[in-house]
């Protein structure tokens, strides 16, 4: 498998109030080509960061990137200048953001909005971009008559089919999908998936689907990321993880999903909250609320461990025969 | 667009209506007394009941303000009434009042243009400048300066620019005319300080607000140059309080600018305001004040529509919507 994204131990840090937020520590992940990775997690366990860091987009003086190294399709994305970062953006790698209705500038034309990446990226003229973006719209169902009109005239399913359009634009290589349908209502968000897994399949387009849904990553992915506290934890393919869960964090989330088969009152949601970022605990991050805890968990923190090609941050496998 | 015209223009009535009552009533209650103006302090007390009587000052307030509406009849002291705009003749000069005015708006014009050019042509690219770069070394030196600007009183500001310019380096004049451009220089920069100040603030302020916004990091994320983001993306949407406060502050210098132009002795219509309450000349004193408030009232009009060609939003909301076919959903 051709790997297209490479993040090696990276670290990204928040400054506020001289208070350090650790909002990534030390993650490495590989995304291969063509493939859909879900990468599931908490509210501000730094998934947006992530994606975020993979456009080199942390901004000073707020945040940085302190450590580790990004390659994208073999290119370091961090030593890159403002020039070639620009070129990459909307080219290459292309993001969706969690809530259309502020992803979209209001008082631009959704036609001009996408024409102008066209513009910026293809070397074409005025009007073939025009046409490019009123095809787009099209490809994403909304008719092209409709791209002088202002984000305000459409709908919230709408605005984030515009938005998908926008993204696809420059057929990028990888699609940086940051929960896509967390603000649609369920039936919008099917035709929305549908929408983009038509077109990704097209256009053979690697895609990062950030998204806090274990049923979105089932239906949707080929690979998974569970993340905490700035790390991955587990990774493997969604059968693996799926068929067989390994990480404490992991078990619990699908613990805290409804059961149908089974009689129960009440869910198992995972007792305690995510570390404060400021204040990450010695050893494992998840220790504190691991039921599993022992005392080597609490003061060392632990490596990957490959189980069979699935791989685990956790102390409990390293006497099961899995190696550091 | 036209309706929404159409309706605003309506809204005007009532609004101008409530101006020229509260102007009417306040010059009502003060204590100056025309009759006794015209006549001198040693009119005799029959006299001064008649001359009461012939400016029709001895009729209830209800009616004085409907004859200043619409009208008194009187052959010397008559006019047709602000509706007709007439408010017969100055006590003082004898000329027709809104001839006055309206020959003294001009320069006022002049002057307030050239102030609100100059504060604009200044104050929007320094706050753009300062919201790109915040809290750096020069966006502190404009932040002072504004400060200043907004805090120096005009007269004060407009004594030491003359002490400087005219009185010590002798390049422009201290007294200013409409026919001189040159002169006319002092003035505007004295008059364009405080708008300048207050449009660089909001311009900062509104940008770096905007500058926030998930629609910036989207255009980022396309790649976007960072003028293009700053101008295209990010002006269009901060010009909205920037226009609003513009607005504002040239209906103030259109009809504020008494001190300065007393100052440098220019003849606009702030010197005609102030001579006429110095001289009690009630007539003139409505007209200014009235005149004044509409072309306030018409500015504001002004700056809404305004809105409507920077913000689709806006002009939504007052453009009739079109009838359009149900979007065909695709089959994805």
């Amino acid at each position: 498998m051709e790997t297209i994204l490479a993040l090696r131990d990276l670290e990204v840090q928040y400054y506020s109030n001289r208070k350090t937020i650790r909002a990534v520590n030390g993650l490495s992940l590989d995304m291969h080509k063509g493939k859909v990775l879900g990468l599931v997690g908490e509210t501000g366990a730094g998934k947006t960061t992530l994606a975020l860091s993979i456009l080199n987009m942390i901004r000073a003086p707020q945040g940085k990137i302190t450590a580790g190294n990004i390659r994208f399709a073999g290119n370091d994305v961090l030593t890159m200048n403002k020039h070639e970062l620009r070129n990459m953006r909307g080219k290459d790698v292309a993001m969706i953001f969690q809530d259309p209705m502020t992803a979209l500038n209001p008082v631009l034309t959704v036609g001009d909005q996408i024409a102008e990446t066209v513009l910026r990226h293809e070397g074409v003229s005025k009007e073939a971009a025009w046409k490019t973006a009123e095809t787009m719209l099209e490809t994403v169902g909304i008719p092209a008559d409709r791209a002088r009109e202002y984000p305000h005239q459409f709908s919230g399913g709408m605005k984030q089919r515009v938005v998908i359009a926008l993204a696809l634009a420059c057929n990028p290589k990888l699609l940086l999908a940051d929960e896509p349908t967390t603000a649609l209502d369920v039936t919008i968000q099917a035709q929305v998936l549908d929408l983009m897994r038509k077109l990704i399949k097209e256009q053979g387009t690697s895609v990062l689907f950030i998204t806090h849904s274990l049923g979105l990553v089932a239906e949707n992915c080929d690979e998974v990321a569970t993340m905490y506290a700035g790390e991955i934890v587990e990774f493997g393919s969604v059968k693996q993880l799926f068929g067989n869960p390994l990480h404490p964090y992991t078990k619990g989330l699908f613990g805290s999903l409804p059961d149908l088969s089974a009689v129960s009152e009440r869910l198992k949601p995972i007792p305690g909250l995510m570390p404060d970022p400021t204040n990450l605990p010695s050893g494992c991050f998840f220790s504190p609320r691991c039921p599993f805890a022992t005392e080597i968990c609490h003061n060392t923190h632990p490596v990957d461990i490959d189980v069979e090609g699935h791989m685990v941050k956790c102390h409990l496998y390293t006497k099961k025969g899995g190696k550091a | 667009m036209s309706r929404y015209l159409m309706r605003r223009i309506l809204m005007l009535v009532p609004v101008l209506f409530g101006v020229t009552f509260i102007v009417f009533a306040l010059m009502y209650i003060t204590p100056s007394d025309p009759a006794q103006m015209m006549l001198g302090p040693n009119a005799s007390p029959a006299a001064y009941k008649q001359m009461r009587a012939d400016m029709g000052l001895d009729k209830p307030f209800i009616v004085q303000y409907l004859q200043f509406l619409f009208g008194y009849k009187h052959p010397e002291f008559g006019y047709k009434g602000l509706l007709f705009g007439d408010l017969g003749r100055s006590y003082i000069s004898n000329r027709n009042v809104f001839e006055l005015i309206l020959s003294s708006f001009p320069n006022t014009l002049v002057l307030a243009a050239g102030a609100l050019f100059f504060a604009l042509l200044l104050g929007v690219p320094i706050g753009i400048f300062s919201a790109t770069r915040p809290y750096s070394a020069l966006d502190m030196i404009f932040t002072v300066f504004a400060l200043l600007g907004a805090s120096m009183p005009v007269f004060w500001a407009a004594m030491v620019l003359i002490y400087t310019f005219a009185n010590n380096l002798r390049i422009f004049p201290a007294m200013s005319n409409p026919g001189d451009v040159i002169s006319l220089v002092l003035p505007i920069v004295t008059l364009s300080m405080y708008s300048m100040a207050i449009i660089m603030r909001m311009t900062r302020s509104s940008m770096l607000e905007v500058m926030e916004q998930d629609y910036i990091r989207t255009a980022r994320v396309k790649g976007m140059d960072e003028k293009v983001v700053i101008f295209k993306h990010a002006l269009k949407n901060a010009l909205i309080p920037v226009v609003t406060v513009a607005g504002l502050q040239f209906g103030q210098l259109l009809g504020g600018a008494v001190l300065t132009e007393k100052i440098f002795s220019y003849p606009g219509l702030g010197t005609i305001m102030v001579d006429a309450i110095y001289q009690k000349d009630t007539p003139q004193i409505l007209g200014s004040v009235c005149f004044v408030a509409l072309t306030f009232t018409f500015m504001n009009l002004l700056v809404d529509i305004l809105y409507g060609f920077i913000d689709p939003r806006i002009k939504t909301t007052y453009t009739k919507k079109k009838a359009r076919p149900v979007a065909k959903r695709s089959a994805a």
